[in-house]
C-alpha cells in the first residue's frame, strides 16, 4: 500500500536543509516557464544528496534557488527552504537580501561547472580567495587571512601555493581553477556545499582528482553536499540520497543503494540502460528513450514523461501522478511503478 | 600490404606554431600530433580515445586533409593522399566524411536541412556523371550507387528523404531550418549529410558529447545500423571510455600527441597494459555504489604539448616511473597485436613480443586480422 508524501511545512526539520514545495518560475515574454515545480527534499547534515537529470530538468535552478541567485525574470513563487543555523531555523525563501548574504558564501557555498566564468580574470587567485575570507570573517587579521589563503590552496592540492596565489586564472588549467573555486567555497567552512556539475568540463583523470578531493574535504569538515550532475556514475560514487529530476519535478527519490538496485520510474530505468557501462554492456542493445528532452515551457498534460514512456497508458495522459512512497525510503512519481516489467 | 586496410597512417606529425614570445623571436611549437602510426581496416570501428589536448581531433582532421600534416603519410584505399592537390581532394572527400561534435555550429542556419544534406550531392553530381560516362572502373568500384544520377533533382531529393527516414527523422523536414530542431535531431541531420555521398569511411569526432544521455543511445544505435547498411568504416574519436568500448572493434589510446597503446577493444579493456590506460580506466566513475576499488589517481595535469616532457611523455604523472623513463622515449612493443609504448612493460614482457622500430617503414602488425 503506497502513501502520498507528506508536504506539511509546519513541522520542524531535523535536516540541515529542508525544502518543501519549491516553485521557481521564469516570467518570459513567451509565457511562464516553470523551471522548478513543486520540489521537496531534505539535505541531512554531513551527507551528500545527488540530483541527477538532463539539461533543462530544473536541477541547476534548484541549486540557484537555494542560494537565492535566481535572476529575473526568474522568481521563487512558492515554497519554503528551512535552513538550520545553529539553534534557529531560517526560511531561505523568505529571508531578506541582507540576511541571505550573510548565509550565502559563509554557510552555504556553491561551485559551478565552468570555473573560468566564476573567477575574475583581472585579479590573482589569492586576492579573490582573500576577498571571500575578509567579506565573511572581517575580524580575522589580514596576516591571518593571507595565511589561510595559502592553507586553503594547499588543502585543495594546488602545488606551491605560496607562489601560485599570485597567479591569474588564465595561468591555471581547468582542474586547477576548479580547485581554486573549491578553496574559495570552503574558505568560510560552509555547512552545505552546492556543487553544480563541478567536473563536467574536466577530463576524466582530473575529474577523479576533484571527486576524491571533495570526498576527503567533506569528511574533514563534516559538510553536507548537494551534488548536481547528469552522470549516474558520479551519483554512484558520491551520493547517499538521490533525487531524479525530470521536467521540473522529482520523479524518483531513494537512497543510492536502493535506486541502483531497483530503479522504479521508467525514466530512471531508461537512463540506466541508455548508456554503455564500462565492461558491462558491450554487445548488448542499448535502451533508447524516444523523443526529446522536454521543454519546461511546453509540457504535456498528465504525466510529464508520458510522450516518451514505453509503458504509457490512458491514465498517464490524463492524470499527473503524485510522488508516492512505494517502499519505505523509495518514492516514485508514476501510476504504474512497481507493476512494470522492464526486461520484457 | 594487406588488402583489408582502408586507411593507413604512418609517422603522422602536425606541429602548430604557437604565439611568439613578447621579447623573443622564437616561436614555440605545439606538437599536437607527434609521430603516430595506425591502420583502420575495412568495416571496423577504430576508437581513438584520449583526454582534451591529446591531439585526437587533430588526427581526425589531418586524415581528411582539413588540416595539412607537417610530415608523415596518409594512405586511403591504397593511395597516398598526403600531398594530393586540392582538386583531387574533392573526389577523395566523397569517400571520406566527418561528423563534428557540435551539431549547433556545424549546420548553416540559413540553409534548409534538406538543402544542407543535398549540397554534397549537388557538388559532386557533375563530376560523378562524368565519371560514370567514362566508365571509370576505379570510381565505379568505389561506389555502390554508380547508377544514380545526382544531377537529377528528383533523385537527390529521393536520396535525402531516404536518409532522413533511416535516421528516424520526421518525413516533412526537408524544407525546415536547423533552428527548428533539437540537438539530437541536428546531430542526426549531420550524420545524414555525412553519409549522403555514400562514403566508405567516416570520422566521428565526439558525435555524442553535446547530447543528453537519453538521446545518445539512439544515435549510437543508428550509427551501428548505418554502418551495416552502407558498409561503412568508422574512426570514432571520443574522450568517453564507456562509449568507445561499446562501439569499437579496436581502440587506440592517445596521450600528448602520441598513441601509447593499441589493441583489440575487449583485450584493451580487460587487460590494459600502459599505466596511463590503466589510470584512465580506473578514473571512470563506476555505476555501482557498492563497488570498492583501487583507483589510480594521477597526479598533476596533462602537460602542454608545446613543451612535452623528456623521455616518456607520461613520466611526470606515471605511478610506475623509473629513471630510464625520464631519459629515453619508449619504443613500441608488439605483444601479438597488442601495441604498447612503455619502458616498464617492455622490461617485464619485452621477450614475449617484438619491438617495432620507429623508422620501420611498413606493416604494423594487425593482430587478429587475416593477413592479406
Amino acid at each position: 500500500m503506497s502513501t502520498l508524501v507528506d508536504h506539511d511545512t509546519t513541522k520542524q526539520p531535523s535536516a540541515l536543509l529542508s525544502i518543501r514545495d519549491l516553485r521557481t518560475y521564469f516570467f518570459t515574454e513567451k509565457g511562464v516557464v516553470k523551471a522548478v515545480d513543486g520540489v521537496s527534499f531534505d539535505v541531512p547534515k554531513a551527507r551528500t544528496v545527488g540530483i541527477v537529470g538532463e539539461s533543462g530538468c530544473g536541477k541547476s535552478v534548484t541549486g540557484l534557488s537555494i542560494m537565492r541567485l535566481v535572476a529575473p525574470p526568474g522568481r521563487i513563487v512558492q515554497g519554503s527552504m528551512l535552513f538550520r543555523d545553529g539553534d534557529t531555523v531560517k526560511d531561505l525563501a523568505r529571508l531578506p537580501e541582507p540576511e541571505i548574504r550573510k548565509i550565502r558564501g559563509s554557510q552555504i557555498a556553491m561551485i559551478f561547472q565552468e570555473p573560468m566564468t566564476s573567477l575574475n580574470p583581472v585579479f590573482t587567485i589569492g586576492s579573490q580567495i582573500l576577498e571571500a575570507i575578509q567579506l565573511h570573517q572581517p575580524d580575522l587579521g589580514s596576516r591571518k587571512a593571507r595565511e589561510l589563503v595559502v592553507d586553503l590552496l594547499q588543502k585543495v592540492g594546488v602545488p606551491d601555493p605560496q607562489a601560485r596565489r599570485h597567479w591569474y586564472p588564465h595561468q591555471l588549467s581547468g582542474g586547477m581553477r576548479q580547485r581554486v573555486m573549491i578553496a574559495m567555497a570552503l574558505s568560510c567552512e560552509p555547512r552545505l556545499l552546492i556543487a553544480d556539475e563541478p567536473t563536467t568540463a574536466l577530463d576524466v583523470t582530473i575529474q577523479a582528482q576533484i571527486l576524491e578531493l571533495l570526498k576527503q574535504l567533506q569528511a574533514e569538515k563534516d559538510m553536507a553536499v548537494l551534488m548536481i550532475t547528469h552522470d549516474l556514475g558520479i551519483i554512484a560514487e558520491m551520493a547517499d540520497e538521490v533525487l531524479v529530476m525530470y521536467a521540473s519535478r522529482i520523479v524518483e527519490k531513494a537512497s543510492v543503494l536502493r535506486l541502483f538496485a531497483n530503479p522504479l520510474h521508467p525514466y530512471t530505468w531508461g537512463l540506466f540502460r541508455a548508456r554503455p557501462v564500462l565492461g558491462m554492456t558491450k554487445g548488448k542493445e542499448l535502451v533508447t528513450i524516444p523523443g526529446d528532452v522536454p521543454n519546461a515551457a511546453d509540457l504535456p498534460q498528465g504525466c510529464k514523461f508520458c510522450l516518451r514512456c514505453k509503458f504509457v497508458q490512458d491514465r498517464c495522459r490524463e492524470e499527473e501522478p503524485e510522488l508516492r512512497i512505494l517502499e519505505p525510503g523509495h518514492e516514485v512519481r508514476c501510476h504504474f511503478a512497481g507493476e512494470l516489467d522492464y526486461e520484457r | 600490404m594487406s588488402d583489408d586496410v582502408l586507411l593507413r597512417v604512418r609517422r603522422l606529425r602536425k606541429y602548430f606554431p604557437g604565439p611568439r614570445g613578447l621579447f623573443s623571436r622564437e616561436r614555440k611549437v605545439a606538437r599536437a600530433v607527434d609521430g603516430i602510426s595506425f591502420d583502420v581496416r575495412k568495416g571496423e570501428v577504430l576508437g581513438l580515445v584520449g583526454e582534451s589536448g591529446c591531439g585526437k581531433t587533430t588526427v581526425g582532421r589531418t586524415i581528411l586533409r582539413l588540416i595539412e600534416p607537417t610530415s608523415g603519410t596518409i594512405e586511403f584505399m591504397g593511395r597516398d593522399i598526403t600531398h594530393l592537390p586540392n582538386k583531387a581532394l574533392r573526389d577523395l572527400r566523397r569517400g571520406m566524411q566527418i561528423v563534428f561534435q557540435d551539431p549547433f555550429s556545424s549546420l548553416n542556419p540559413r540553409m534548409t536541412v534538406g538543402a544542407a544534406v543535398e549540397e554534397g550531392l549537388l557538388i559532386h553530381a557533375a563530376r560523378k556523371k562524368e565519371a560514370n560516362r567514362r566508365h571509370d572502373a576505379t570510381s565505379r568500384s568505389r561506389n555502390d550507387v554508380a547508377d544514380e544520377d545526382w544531377t537529377d533533382p528528383e533523385t537527390r531529393r529521393g536520396i535525402v528523404t531516404d536518409l532522413f527516414k533511416r535516421l528516424r527523422l520526421p518525413p516533412d523536414i526537408y524544407d525546415r531550418y536547423p533552428h527548428e530542431f533539437s540537438g539530437g535531431q541536428r546531430q542526426r541531420i549531420c550524420v545524414a549529410r555525412a553519409v549522403a555521398l555514400r562514403p566508405k569511411f567516416l570520422v566521428l569526432d565526439e558525435p555524442l558529447s553535446a547530447l543528453d544521455v537519453s538521446l545518445q543511445a539512439e544515435i549510437i544505435n543508428l550509427l551501428m545500423k548505418l554502418k551495416a547498411d552502407f558498409d561503412l568504416t568508422y574512426l570514432f574519436i571520443s574522450h568517453d571510455l564507456s562509449v568507445v568500448e561499446y562501439l569499437s572493434d579496436r581502440v587506440a589510446v592517445m596521450y600528448l600527441g602520441q598513441i601509447v597503446e593499441t589493441a583489440d577493444s575487449r583485450r584493451l579493456y580487460a587487460e590494459p597494459l600502459h599505466p596511463y590506460t590503466q589510470a584512465l580506466l580506473s578514473a571512470v566513475p563506476q555505476m555501482a555504489p557498492t563497488a570498492k576499488r583501487r583507483r589510480i589517481v594521477l597526479e598533476g595535469d596533462v602537460p602542454s604539448p608545446d613543451n612535452p616532457p623528456s623521455g616518456c611523455r607520461f613520466h611526470p604523472r606515471c605511478p610506475l616511473v623509473r629513471d630510464i623513463c625520464k631519459r629515453e622515449a619508449p619504443r613500441t612493443l608488439d605483444l601479438d597485436g597488442h601495441l604498447v609504448k612503455c619502458h616498464v612493460v617492455e622490461m617485464e614482457r619485452g621477450k614475449e613480443g617484438r619491438i617495432i622500430a620507429d623508422d620501420e617503414p611498413d606493416d604494423l602488425p594487425t593482430g587478429t586480422a587475416a593477413a592479406g
